[in-house]
């Protein structure tokens, strides 16, 4: 299997190789859990909402079962052989619309948009064979890279924007209110945030500092050197936000870590080569 | 010459990209909270509180009437007020709820209460002729160093100017 594998990928799709493989990890664990709602607990209105339950003769619970099924094996599938164009847009189909049933009215958890969007993008090359179809797996690569990116950028500007609204982002208790609004609205409680809570100015200078680098994150497609520790310091992000506020992100934080620090050579620009060619 | 799929394929790239750039832009615009029934785009908050006799007329739009949650009647509530120059604004809100959770005691939390109080009635007189109560309903239990629950903001009956 293993080696059936590692002959089908090549230097160009390892990143690509790895994305599919979150997704059928990710499909696993979600999947297995609703499958166990809808067939011992009975709850196959995950799938089919009350609102339709006018169809007394539709047979729910079968039916969400297999396409809970089909939900795990489509990724496995795609993940077994990634140059299928088909399984690839099937796996992104499967994925958009299980997570918009579970989420319920078609909207889910923003930490699977840059998922989401790297599955588009990653479906539209005819192959991830880099000798095959090179341009459209640059452009493909590229603008996956770039909406991931994009995401904290655009995540940034709100910050500011919202904190302009109202002036409040020009006081020193800014980040220091925004966490304990958070903490308190959605009942939680952690050291890490207690912390920053009591001590305004450390936390307001973080916080500036976080949203320098969002805004920033542009950057990585012109600085060489800020594309290398970029990964590090989105997973870094991720891992504070986890301690301090406990928002677990990293659905979104693993794919932009994986497109950027296992970029293939052949994808980015010369400039941003680790080794020059010759 | 492009094929036919080149074509196809060129319109879906496009069209994605096109998304990712154009649609945080449209988020932007037409952001709204599920409850409000405002039909103008969230930044436009700041503009109308900028011109407070221009906003006047929108005001009766923020706070809708619910007789089944208060049977008093003709009490209006609104569950995040975000207009500036008429209700309270977030960041009163936020800064109660700051003190409160810093402060660690329930004296510190009455303190807040009366400030926001007094604050509420200094941006509230601005635009509404009186104000016949307002009521500060806290649903939120202390425990353990952590507010359990959020707050219920406030339930306040008005008479307009007009």
């Amino acid at each position: 299997l293993f080696s059936n594998i590692k002959k089908e990928i090549d230097q160009s799709s390892w990143p690509v190789f790895l994305i599919y493989f979150y997704v059928f990890a990710e499909s696993c664990q979600t999947n297995l859990n609703q499958l166990n709602r809808i067939l011992l607990m009975g709850e196959s209105t995950i799938i089919f909402p009350q609102t339709l339950s006018f169809l007394g003769w539709f047979p729910t619970t079968p039916v969400a079962a297999f396409l809970m099924v089909c939900a795990m094996v489509v990724p496995l599938a795609t993940l077994l052989n990634v140059n299928s164009r088909w399984l690839r847009v099937l796996n992104f189909l499967s994925f958009f619309l299980v997570k918009g049933f579970i989420f319920s009215a078609g909207r889910f958890s923003h930490q699977y948009w840059p998922l989401l969007w790297t599955l588009f993008f990653f479906s539209l090359p005819e192959t991830w064979n880099s000798e095959l179809d090179q341009r459209w797996i640059r452009r493909s690569y590229l603008a996956a890279l770039l909406s991931v990116v994009l995401f904290y950028t655009y995540a940034g500007i709100w910050k500011v924007f919202s904190g302009m609204l109202d002036g409040s982002i020009f006081r020193s208790d800014f980040a220091a209110n925004t966490f304990s609004y958070y903490l308190l609205s959605h009942g939680k409680k952690s050291w890490l945030g207690d912390f920053f809570i009591s001590h305004e100015l450390f936390s307001y200078i973080s916080f500036l500092a976080v949203i320098l680098f969002q805004i920033s994150s542009p950057l990585i497609f012109f600085k060489k050197n800020y594309f290398r520790i970029w990964p590090f310091l989105i997973l870094a992000f991720h891992f504070a936000s986890l301690l301090l506020l406990q928002i677990n992100f990293f659905a979104a934080g693993l794919v932009a870590f994986t497109l950027t620090f296992w970029v293939p050579q052949n994808i980015v620009p010369v400039s941003m080569r680790k080794v020059e060619e010759s | 010459m492009k094929s036919f799929a080149e074509k196809i394929r060129w319109c879906i790239f496009a069209v994605g990209l096109a998304g990712i750039l154009i649609g945080p832009l449209f988020a932007f615009f037409f952001s709204k909270y599920p409850d409000e029934d405002r039909w103008y785009p969230l930044w436009a908050n700041s503009l109308f509180a900028a011109f407070p006799s221009k906003a006047r007329g929108f005001t009766l739009t923020f706070y809708r009437l619910d007789n089944d949650a208060f049977p008093s009647g003709r009490n209006f509530y609104e569950v995040f007020p975000t207009f500036e120059g008429g209700g309270l604004s977030p960041s009163t809100l936020i800064d109660l709820m700051g003190t409160a959770q810093r402060s660690q005691n329930m004296d510190r939390l009455k303190i807040a209460r009366q400030k926001f109080e007094e604050h509420f009635f200094k941006e509230f007189n601005q635009v509404v002729y009186s104000i016949d109560w307002v009521e500060w309903t806290p649903v939120a239990r202390y425990k353990s160093g952590v507010f359990e629950k959020k707050e219920e903001l406030v339930v306040f009956q008005y008479q307009k100017r007009n």
